[in-house]
């Protein structure tokens, strides 16, 4: 008839406890990379044009804690909704303003332009990296 | 071609319907992709492991405890199943109501949220690691259950209890499941509450009409979609429910219940690999990579603004090519490993696939842990205005989301361990499961140099999505 194997499961047992620790090991190799640093003020200018961001940026990069600071200036009138923090700011053509906050939390968070008519596009991502 | 042009219309009257929602959609996810250490350091430890068990299980071939054996069990008081029954219909008359004549803004109605996010992906955790919850409350056969009860004796039930075709198996609930997955990833306007509603009713009277005709545990097994999926979730959980002249639960030890004796239907291996795969076409579709190939195949035709169709109908064909792929390549391992041990291809096909069940509970919880975390708080203050009508039932409506409830690198963490334990737990049902197929050890040893290269490489890819930033494909 058709029999399981005795140890396989004390096996596993002893597998999941080798591999804890192994995980815990590297873990913490890992983390000691990440030195705690001195939170700092982050300021980025970006300019949309046309319905997109003219520098050549993706991702915009800050630890957090860090005090963020983006300076937008738009060829038309824009609303910016920064996803996750929910922030919105409104910018009048051909004029500046900029959106400030404090990164408290870690993650990735699209900032999108919704502007009249079409799809609401990612115009770059704000990633916000644990310290 | 008249459908055609009525299939492309609708697509795209969806497409317009869709643009407010899609661009607030409740399902966003913030998570950092995995970074190249935490990859590594899963990737190694995926690998090495699984050499690791093959060289400690091998020689052990005897015994008689079986690992899914009962530890210990009990009777579930009928009052807790009623109670729980009461609140499950309650919910579904709620989504419903709510869905239908509530406020149609995806964050001001109780519906996607509670169906996307506390529903879909929180019950789907709660079957996987504590147990299949749903086969108590499912509200569907609570009604009928209880229609059933109240109806007079001369009617002698409410089913016409017409044979099921057994070559129907659990097709059904294969299709089903097809069409929830496209309602779920990739269906324009899902955050709609009243489409959500629209939905739900359908189901239900589909689902009654099942009952009906073929009984109620019949359809539960092959039709009730939500039965089968958590069902198949809720094996590897350490409780399992069974109704046996009344509820009783039994402990067992976690991922036991993966273990068969005896090999599932062609119908319920398609909707194992369409579950498998339709979980990591869900990743692969908010990776770079399937960005720039939709930005590619439209960029002739004018972008994604100009193919609103195309853009709908490109994703629907991953869903489908995703799982069909996998079922390639797990039938391809099977009949490797039918070559090798001289069995059947269709009675390996139905004993091996649930060894790969624990790599995609794995990745669910990596992917979907910080979703329900983040965007399941919505459901406070939801709870105190369900319908959006500005009420504030309990106080709860200022409640603010806190999107730092769970740190990126606790989420690294929970996504590399999640990811490791689920390849272990799957490397040790193929071995178990091995042994008990193939009576000579050799030939268990070498059926699972295939089905460990199988595994390796589905867990690697889940480990690459997870690696990758989410993105959207960026309109034109």
């Amino acid at each position: 008839m058709l029999g399981y194997r005795s140890r396989s499961g004390r096996h596993l047992l002893q597998l999941t406890f080798f591999a804890s620790a192994v995980a815990a090991f590297f873990s913490n190799v890992v983390a000691s990379g990440g030195q705690t640093r001195s939170e700092e003020t982050r300021r980025f200018d970006l300019r949309i044009e046309n319905k997109r961001l003219v520098n050549d940026l993706k991702v915009i990069w800050v630890r957090r804690g860090d005090a963020v600071e983006i300076n937008w200036t738009v060829d038309r009138r824009t609303l910016l909704h920064l996803h996750g923090y929910d922030l919105e700011t409104a910018v009048d053509a051909n004029a500046s303003k900029t959106m400030s906050f404090r990164a408290h939390a870690t993650g990735r968070f699209p900032i999108e332009a919704h502007g009249e008519g079409g799809r609401h596009a990612v115009l770059i991502y704000l990633e916000v990296h644990p310290q | 071609m008249r459908w055609a042009a009525r299939l492309a219309a609708a697509l795209f009257a969806c497409a317009a319907l869709a643009d407010e929602a899609s661009a607030h959609a409740l399902a966003q996810r913030y998570d950092l992709p995995l970074p190249l250490g935490f990859f590594l350091m899963a990737a190694g430890a995926a690998v090495a492991l699984s050499f690791a068990i093959l060289a400690l299980f091998w020689r052990h071939q005897s015994g008689h405890q079986r690992p899914d054996r009962t530890i210990a069990e009990g009777r579930i008081p009928f009052a807790i199943i009623v109670i729980g029954q009461i609140l499950a219909v309650g919910a579904l008359a709620l989504i419903v109501g709510a869905g239908l004549f509530g406020n149609q803004n995806t964050f001001k109605n109780i519906v996607p949220v509670a169906v996307w996010v506390i529903w879909w992906v929180g019950l789907s955790f709660v079957s996987a690691f504590v147990g299949n919850l749903w086969a108590l409350i499912n509200p569907w056969s609570a009604i009928f259950g209880f229609v059933e009860w109240m109806a007079p004796p001369w009617v002698n039930g409410l089913s016409l209890r017409l044979a099921y075709p057994k070559w129907l198996g659990a097709w059904p609930a294969c299709a089903l499941f097809l069409l929830l997955a496209w309602l779920e990833l990739v269906a324009p306007a899902r955050d709609v509450p009243r489409n959500i509603a629209i939905a739900t009713v359908a189901y239900s009277i589909f689902t009654w009409i099942g009952f009906g005709v073929f009984g109620r545990d019949v359809w539960l097994k092959g039709g009730e979609v939500f039965s089968v999926l958590f069902g198949l979730f809720g094996r590897f959980a350490p409780i399992l429910f069974v109704r046996n002249d009344g509820w009783h639960w039994r402990l067992r030890f976690f991922a036991t219940g993966l273990l068969t004796l005896k090999p599932l239907v062609p119908s319920l291996i398609a909707f194992t690999l369409l579950m498998l795969g339709t979980v990591t076409v869900d990743g692969l579709m908010e990776t770079p990579l399937w960005a720039a190939v939709v930005e590619h195949l439209l960029a002739g035709r004018g972008g994604i603004d100009a193919n609103p169709v195309a853009f709908i109908l490109l994703p629907s064909a991953l869903l489908v090519v995703g799982p069909l792929l996998l079922a390639g390549l797990y039938l391809a391992v099977v009949a490797t490993m039918a070559m090798i041990g001289q069995v059947s291809i269709r009675a390996l096909a139905g004993m091996f696939i649930l060894s790969l069940v624990p790599i995609a509970i794995g990745y669910h919880l990596a992917h979907y842990f910080s979703l329900l975390a983040i965007a399941g708080q919505f459901i406070i203050p939801l709870a105190s205005d369900p319908f959006g009508y500005g009420w504030d039932l309990f106080a709860t409506t200022l409640y603010r989301i806190d999107i730092g409830i769970v740190d990126a690198r606790f989420i690294w963490y929970l996504a590399v361990i999640a990811i490791v334990t689920g390849h272990i737990v799957a490397v040790w049902i193929g071995h178990v499961t091995a042994y008990t197929i193939f009576r000579d050890a050799g030939a268990a040893r070498r059926s699972q140099y295939p089905m460990l290269v199988l595994m390796v490489g589905y867990t690697m890819l889940s480990l690459w999505i997870l690696a990758q930033p989410i993105v959207e494909p960026a309109a034109k």
